[in-house]
């Protein structure tokens, strides 16, 4: 990869990155605002203040991790769009061990909470991975159906033995404080998730680029057949990239409890899913992009809140040129093949 | 002098290969014009440029002295050009009537009798029998072939354009196309015939054009022209010798019968719709021997060395390596013992698209030191060993690291080929591994099996090319409806016993 | 006597209702098996249904009541959305799914944005005029039948009459056979002078419209208002109906008649008060969807080249 290569590269997508956000602030003087207070609190809301950074900190985390998730299985062709439901498992799985074992010394509980998380996000993907291996059941419906059961899920369990009777809103009560994670920087207060967090994207791109089940991965999501006719167990492959993308889901969810909320409440899935969708696809799967890019949505979506706080505007503004990000750059790939 | 149809100038490009330059042809009215040379020439391209499926960077076309537009095929069938290509353009799920009629009828009924009549007459007259409310997944390759043809004439073409029309033809089937095509010119058609055989197109022209590497070499006169001279012009060679297809290779007689490495027996294999294709086939395969296998495809090949590779389940009967019973051992398995599988369809089962060449070619041995060390691969030397033979067999990329679906058809096949030789094979299993490919890789492939075999290793050939068969193997095994015809030895090779056999007549051993 | 009688109304009350909720699913479905047959797997029904909910209330709402200039809007949104689709996956063949999933997402924020816009943050959730029933002259009377059958409003009756237009446009034309070429295998089609651009694009258009127009009657059947939840997973149930119905207009009628039969029968039972967590009824539909798909794999026939792109130039092997 030379550098005049990757310069062009930066120069199509930073193009099609402009243009939306042209476009939203476009919007925003249709809207009658002030487009200029518009770009500065979408970009710097993150940066000016120390909660601002912590948010954005903490939406990056569950980002970061779903995003993995989803682009794993992608590497096989395979569209995990049940990271959400499987941020939720890992979130019912965190409280579940919480309250179970709850007299369980802090470091110990800490571990088993995230291992309940990544365990029961698994879970809930095998589901899709055996209807995807027994019955070649297309995952994305499967997954997205699952996701629904799931939110219906929570709502159960938000409302159940364990649940806050005097919180307006569907909540558990919190986890004992054993449970929760440690801080590493008390100001801005940003939970050792994130370190954990980090490791993920080297330890995606050592697998997924370096070893030899990596590149089964990658050759299935190229051809399928082929790979199957040069010996690659293709049955295992597609249903197991699901799993490890419920894993990944399923550690950010009870994260999500054990270093955020300290519950489980209706609806802390947010837009998380969505939004690692996008990342995932904007990044096309390449597990550095995946940080950067996981950042600057945290930053952005921030700023969108920002913006719908203080000056009125929609946060769903933000989503839209999210999603017309993912487009641009899908255009710019093809004007830069054109422009051979 | 106004010809009926002539095109003037043709360039055209593709990314790094000029594929045409500067092509100018005529075609007249009651002529059966042979377009020759071999693969990648830019037969094929021309065609498709007249009949709109590609556009041309720079040239004209008149049709009878008028300047011409063709900018799909939907303006070549107004002026009565149809072109039957050499992948059929039909729909395999729907019926012979509906693929006739598709694009050609417009509006809300779709009453088939009244066609009904029209298409039999036609039929009749050129002697195309087919069933016309059969779906076209039933029809064998042969009869498809008949579909096509009945179709153009339906649409009343003037010129048909004929792309390898002979490749899925046995030897006697041939004969009675090339005379049907010369009944269609008497009753007025102009015929475009595009072939890489020499002989095929001396037989049917009046004149040959001759294309190589997307020039105009010359253009004789079918009558007169000499096969050395339509040689030279096509491959650009005086002396065709030293080619392994030309020359008559003294392989050593195979006394005393060496080991049996691949046995087979009474193998039955069932096919998409559960009917058996490979019906009780016994034969075996000895070390240091190539065995061909001829046919017309379709019978039975693909389903018989799918199930020698492990992909396909036989449905009963016996497949032994080295004395191991290995019937319905997986694709893993089988390839570990040194059995490597050079697939027909080299796009659909044997590329990765989006990886580089390197990872391609690796594809099958990765799971083997050296190119993996614990649960890493190691990159180095996989790069290393696939660079030695990319230059080695001339494959047309900048890198290893290039993304494999980028290379042209031809190169792509020579990544097949290399992924085979890798290691050391013990038996290759090639299907069709030659096809599309020009004569000088043609002939480093079949030199490279010959050193092969005689190294020990054994290859078992299957190829629709009988020239290609005849000229290495050790012996030929046809086969026609899933059944073998015969086996035959070297010293017996006949061109005309094996395609009788490949008709369905059996033979003596 | 008269329990008798009191069952029979329940009955009847019950399969008016079915028949209510399966519109958007006939709409969507046959949407799908439009833009489908010609070879292009539509996924944002999702979003496109909320965008096109959003529209048709927005614009009913702000017009006092007018319900036909709201079917507009929706139509309206659903052309943007299809002219895009194609525009990325037929001109500049992208692949399907990821786009398919990006519009998901703009609808999504589109249909909520609007909302937002234009009624804010308010404590009592505005409402519209619901569609009337249009009763059938003389049908309407049959016992039973007339009632669930012939007395249900107008979105009803042009689902089911464009469902049985449809399929015979489809299967029975020669202009249709002409269509499912380009799905089945555009090589082929183009070779014989089919225009497989113009197609793909008016059927992803087409396809688009009938799907927003199922979003649309969302607001209109039931409560009069318009909530982010508003359509509730339909829009990924429609899909796995597509899949059970084969890509054709009646088995998409028919599977979505059984669908809305379970889901308003799980309803009933929570109106009655079931002892059951009213979570797990809710999970219903999901689950039989899921179970749904499972069936599907046996008997799966789709067209050969859906989402695929079609490329003239490419190389043919």
């Amino acid at each position: 990869m030379d550098l005049h290569k990757i310069l062009r590269e930066i120069a199509f997508y930073s193009t099609g990155i402009t243009v939306a956000f042209v476009v939203a602030g476009l919007s925003l003087i249709l809207m009658g605002h002030d487009i200029l207070k518009g770009y500065y609190t979408l970009f710097f809301t993150s940066f000016s203040s120390l909660s601002g950074i912590s948010l954005t900190i903490l939406k990056f985390i569950p980002l970061l991790l779903m995003s993995l998730g989803f682009a794993i299985p992608l590497m096989a062709r395979k569209y995990n769009v049940g990271v959400e439901g499987q941020f939720l498992l890992g979130a019912i799985g965190a409280v579940t061990v919480a309250f179970s074992l709850s007299s369980l010394p802090g470091p110990i509980l800490i571990t088993l909470i995230l291992t309940g998380g990544v365990i029961f996000g698994a879970a809930w993907a095998l589901i899709p991975a055996l209807m995807l291996y027994k019955f070649n059941v297309n995952e994305i419906i499967s997954t997205i159906l699952l996701n629904f059961i799931s939110f219906y899920l929570v709502d159960y369990i938000a409302t159940g033995p364990w649940r806050d009777v005097f919180a307006g809103h569907p909540m558990t009560l919190p986890i004992p404080d054993q449970g929760i994670l440690p801080l590493i920087i008390q100001n801005p207060q940003i939970n050792m998730g994130f370190i954990l967090a980090l490791l993920f994207p080297f330890l995606a791109y050592l697998y997924v680029y370096r070893t030899v089940r990596g590149y089964e991965l990658r050759a299935v999501g190229a051809n399928p057949r082929a790979s199957m006719i040069f010996g690659i167990n293709t049955n295992y492959i597609a249903p197991l990239s699901l799993i490890i993308g419920g894993m990944l889901s399923g550690l950010a969810g009870s994260i999500e409890v054990a270093g955020l909320h300290y519950r489980l409440i209706e609806g802390m899935h947010s837009n998380y899913g969505s939004l690692s969708i996008l990342i995932a696809l904007i990044c096309k799967g390449n597990p550095i992009g995946v940080i950067l890019t996981s950042f600057f949505i945290s930053v952005i979506e921030i700023g969108a809140s920002g913006m719908q706080r203080t000056m009125g505007v929609p946060v769903e503004l933000i989503f839209i040129v999210e999603a017309l990000i993912l487009l641009f750059i899908l255009m710019a790939d093809v004007v830069k093949a054109r422009k051979k | 002098m106004v010809h009926f149809i002539e095109m003037r100038e043709i360039s055209k490009r593709f990314g790094d290969v000029q594929a045409l330059d500067n092509v100018s042809i005529y075609i007249d009215k009651n002529e059966v014009v042979g377009l020759l040379g071999e693969n990648g020439a830019g037969k094929t391209t021309l065609m498709n440029i007249l009949y709109g499926l590609y556009k041309a960077d720079k040239g004209e076309i008149f049709i009878e002295g008028k300047k011409v537009k063709i900018r799909s095929p939907k303006d070549a069938l107004s002026y009565k050009i149809v072109m039957v290509h050499q992948h059929f353009k039909l729909i395999p799920n729907f019926t012979v009537i509906e693929n006739i009629l598709l694009g050609s009828v417009k509006g809300m009924k779709l009453n088939l009798k009244t066609y009904e009549e029209e298409l039999s007459k036609i039929s009749r007259e050129f002697g195309l029998d087919v069933d016309l409310y059969e779906k076209v997944r039933e029809l064998p390759v042969g009869i498809r072939q008949r579909v096509e043809i009945l179709r153009a004439l339906f649409r009343g073409a003037r010129l048909l354009i004929l792309d390898e029309p002979t490749t899925n033809l046995t030897p006697q089937e041939v004969d009675v196309l090339l005379s049907a095509l010369k009944r269609m010119t008497k009753a007025g058609l102009s015929i475009v015939f595009i072939t890489h055989k020499v002989k095929e197109a001396m037989k049917v022209a009046d004149r040959i054009i001759v294309l190589k590497a997307g020039k105009l070499m010359g253009v004789l006169d079918g009558a007169l022209a000499s096969e050395e001279k339509l040689i030279e012009l096509m491959m650009g060679v005086r002396d065709v010798k030293p080619l392994v297809l030309f020359s008559n290779i003294d392989l050593g007689s195979l006394e005393p019968p060496k080991e049996e490495v691949l046995i087979v027996e009474n193998l039955k294999v069932q096919g998409e719709k559960g009917e058996i294709v490979v019906n009780n086939v016994s034969f075996t395969l000895r070390r240091g021997e190539i065995l061909g296998v001829a046919g017309v495809s379709g019978n039975g090949q693909r389903e018989l060395v799918e199930a020698l590779a492990g992909i396909r389940r036989p449905a009963s009967g016996k497949i032994l390596i080295n004395g191991i019973e290995i019937t319905g051992a997986p694709p893993a398995k089988i390839f570990q013992m040194g059995v490597f599988y050079i697939p027909e369809d080299r796009i659909g089962d044997g590329l990765l698209p989006t990886m580089s060449v390197s990872e391609n070619v690796i594809l099958g041995h990765h799971n083997n030191p050296p190119f993996k060390r614990g649960i890493l691969m190691d990159w180095n030397i996989v790069h290393r060993t696939v660079e030695k033979y990319v230059k080695e067999f001339k494959v047309k990329a900048q890198n290893v690291g290039i993304p494999a679906g980028t290379l042209s058809g031809g190169n792509i096949q020579k990544l097949q080929i290399i992924r085979a030789l890798i290691r050391e094979p013990k038996i290759i299993l090639a299907h069709n591994p030659t096809r599309g490919l020009d004569i000088a890789t043609v002939d480093m492939i079949l030199r490279k099996f010959l050193e092969l075999r005689n190294k020990g290793a054994s290859i078992l050939l299957i190829s629709e090319d009988l020239d290609e068969l005849m000229s290495i193997c050790d012996r030929i095994m046809v086969m026609y409806k899933g059944e073998v015809m015969g086996i035959i030895r070297r010293e017996n090779f006949d061109l005309y016993k094996i395609g009788a056999m490949m008709a369905g007549m059996r033979g003596a051993q | 006597m008269s329990e008798v009688i009191a069952l029979m109304e329940q009955i009847i009350l019950y399969l008016k209702y079915v028949l209510l909720t399966t519109v958007p699913y006939i709409l969507a479905g046959l949407g799908m098996s439009i833009s489908g047959r010609s070879g292009i797997f539509i996924v944002y029904n999702e979003g496109l249904m909320l965008a096109g909910a959003s529209a048709t209330f927005l614009t009913t709402y702000l017009t006092g009541g007018d319900i036909f200039l709201g079917l507009i809007a929706g139509i309206s949104i659903g052309v943007v959305f299809g002219l895009i689709m194609a525009y990325f996956t037929v001109t500049l063949k992208l692949n399907q799914f990821v786009i398919g999933l990006a519009l998901f997402i703009m609808g999504l924020g589109i249909g909520n944005l609007m909302y937002k816009l234009v009624i804010g943050v308010v404590l009592v959730p505005p409402r519209i005029p619901l569609l009337q029933d249009v009763y059938i002259p003389f049908l309407s009377d049959i016992p039973i039948v007339g009632p669930v059958l012939f007395q249900q409003n107008i979105l009803f009756y042009l689902s089911i009459l464009l469902a049985l237009i449809i399929h015979y446009f489809m299967f029975k034309t020669a202009w249709g056979l002409n269509f499912r070429s380009v799905g089945e295998n555009p090589k082929v089609a183009d070779s014989m002078g089919i225009n497989v651009f113009l197609i793909r694009y008016i059927a992803t258009v087409l396809g688009s419209v009938l799907i927003a127009l199922a979003g649309s009657y969302l607001p209109l059947a039931f409560t009069g208002t318009y909530t982010e939840s508003i359509v509730g997973g339909r829009g990924w149930i429609t899909i796995a109906l597509t899949l059970f119905g084969k890509w054709s207009p009646l088995l998409i009628m028919l599977g979505s008649m059984i669908f809305a039969g379970t889901e308003a029968f799980v309803y009933r039972l929570q109106v009655a008060g079931l002892a059951l967590p009213y979570q797990f009824l809710l999970m219903v539909p999901f689950l039989v969807t899921l179970v749904i798909l499972i069936q599907v794999y046996r008997r799966a026939e789709m067209p050969q080249a859906l989402g695929r792109p079609y490329d003239r130039e490419a190389i043919e092997e």
